[in-house]
């Protein structure tokens, strides 16, 4: 045994930049129409094959890469899900789903398990059919994706619910969180929402007001370990993106993180390690610093913000400015607190412990 | 222990910033091996003995094979109480 702990690992991939989680979108097509989602319909390309996907992951193994998360588009629909998922346990590696939850019946619940995830995550627009099913945009989604979560859990694996919350349903964060614990599941909840088909105007009128922020903060901070609570940290503001963090896309695109439009290189043309040694704005993200954060840097908030780096950059092309949707939750997180007589983040975390 | 030791079927691991991190799938914990618990988890194929993992053990640390053994039961003893190894 060694005695170093996760956390030192992880500071140490971060220092060394080693991709130690990989998000692969194995597709964008998807069998939901969620009226959020971000992806633009340009992106909607091919598919990794599964020989693609078997060389990626040896090359991610060999850049020491250990997890492994298949997300979309919804990864169910890929016609090779299975043998993906399976290739990711042949290399040994850990396997996190992001899912809708609307194709997981019995059967696949059952397939799903044996596959060992370490933890399948599924989003829920709404604590009831039709408040889910109206941003979902398919009737009995809402069914399906709770039937799935029973299913799931039934059978042992740990299943997270996923929150986005915006001004359709940021009323049902309560009956969410209840029913996600009710379901057997993890709940985690965010009100910051990805630029819908990166479409700025249409983002900040789905995004929740102020008052509708208070009342999300108003359940969130009562015990709900989430990214409404972000540990105090210098390096909020900055993330792992490029540094530890990396995704790859359907057509075998690598980019910094999924949020991030602009690609770095693209696997069917360069291997990873080159990729991942030489692009530009990989080696910019590795020497960003808070210093570097003109306007963010001396900010009050700064410890409350979860100020998103694929979002300055998609809006500015550069990494350092503002990010104002995630201005403004973190000015009305800390109004409330202020308000409600918390002093310093760290005592919401410790509360939120 | 008689039977040959291996990795538990929801393990996954990696070699990480010269660390080799195992992480149980199932229930998430993380375990960070060092120098000489990674190759014991190397060894640790279902094909090699535990006799025989003593034996490559004392050949590449020059240590007497006793503790060498103790070294490697101490080892199993706890991997096998975490589940990421079976007999």
């Amino acid at each position: 045994m060694s005695s170093q702990s996760f956390d030192d690992v992880v500071r140490n991939a971060m220092a060394a930049a080693i991709p130690l989680t990989a998000h692969v979108m194995v597709t964008e097509r998807c069998d939901l129409n969620c009226r959020h989602c971000y992806l633009p319909a340009h992106r909607r390309k091919d598919s990794l094959t599964l020989t693609e996907f078997d060389d990626i992951l040896g090359q991610l193994r060999e850049a020491g890469t250990l997890f492994i998360t298949l997300s979309g588009g919804e990864c169910l629909v890929h016609p090779d899900f299975f043998p993906m998922a399976r290739l990711v346990r042949d290399h040994v590696l850990a396997l996190r789903i992001y899912s809708n939850g609307n194709g997981i019946d019995g059967e696949t619940a059952r397939r799903l398990a044996r596959l060992h995830p370490m933890e399948i995550d599924i989003s829920l627009y709404g604590a009831d059919a039709a408040s889910h099913d109206a941003i979902s945009g398919v009737k009995g989604s809402f069914d399906r994706a709770t039937g799935a979560i029973r299913d799931l859990v039934g059978r042992g694996v740990r299943v997270q619910v996923k929150a986005p919350l915006m001004r359709a349903n940021f009323a049902q964060c309560e009956g969410l969180w209840d029913l996600a614990e009710s379901l057997g599941a993890s709940f985690h909840a965010s009100p910051y929402l990805y630029p819908p088909q990166g479409d700025q105007t249409r983002c900040e009128a789905m995004t929740c007001s102020g008052v509708e922020l208070e009342s999300v903060f108003a359940v969130l901070e009562t015990g709900k370990p989430d990214e409404a609570a972000p540990p105090p940290s210098e390096a909020k503001g900055l993330c792992g993106a490029g540094i530890n963090y990396v995704a790859i896309g359907p057509d075998a695109s690598v980019y910094p993180c999924p949020m991030f439009g602009e690609a770095v290189g693209n696997l069917r043309e360069s291997r990873f390690a080159d990729i991942w040694k030489n692009a530009r704005l990989l080696a910019d993200l590795r020497t960003l610093s808070r210093g570097d954060l003109a306007k963010c840097r001396d900010c009050a908030d700064y410890t409350l913000c979860n100020r998103c780096l694929a979002a300055v950059h998609t809006a500015t092309g550069t990494l350092n400015g503002p990010d104002e949707q995630a201005c403004r939750i973190a000015r009305i997180r800390s109004t409330g607190r202020e308000r409600d007589g918390a002093t310093s983040a760290l005592e919401v975390t410790r509360k939120l412990m | 222990m008689n039977q040959n030791p291996k990795k538990a079927e929801d393990c996954a691991f990696n070699r990480v910033a010269g660390e080799t991190v195992v992480v149980k799938a199932t229930d998430g914990t993380v375990t960070v091996l060092n120098r000489l618990g990674g190759e014991i988890w190397d060894l640790c194929d279902g094909a090699t003995s535990l006799d025989d993992i003593i034996h490559t053990l004392g050949q590449a640390y020059d240590q007497p094979a006793e503790t060498i053994r103790e070294e490697v039961g101490r080892f199993m003893d706890s991997m096998l109480e975490k589940g990421i190894i079976t007999r």
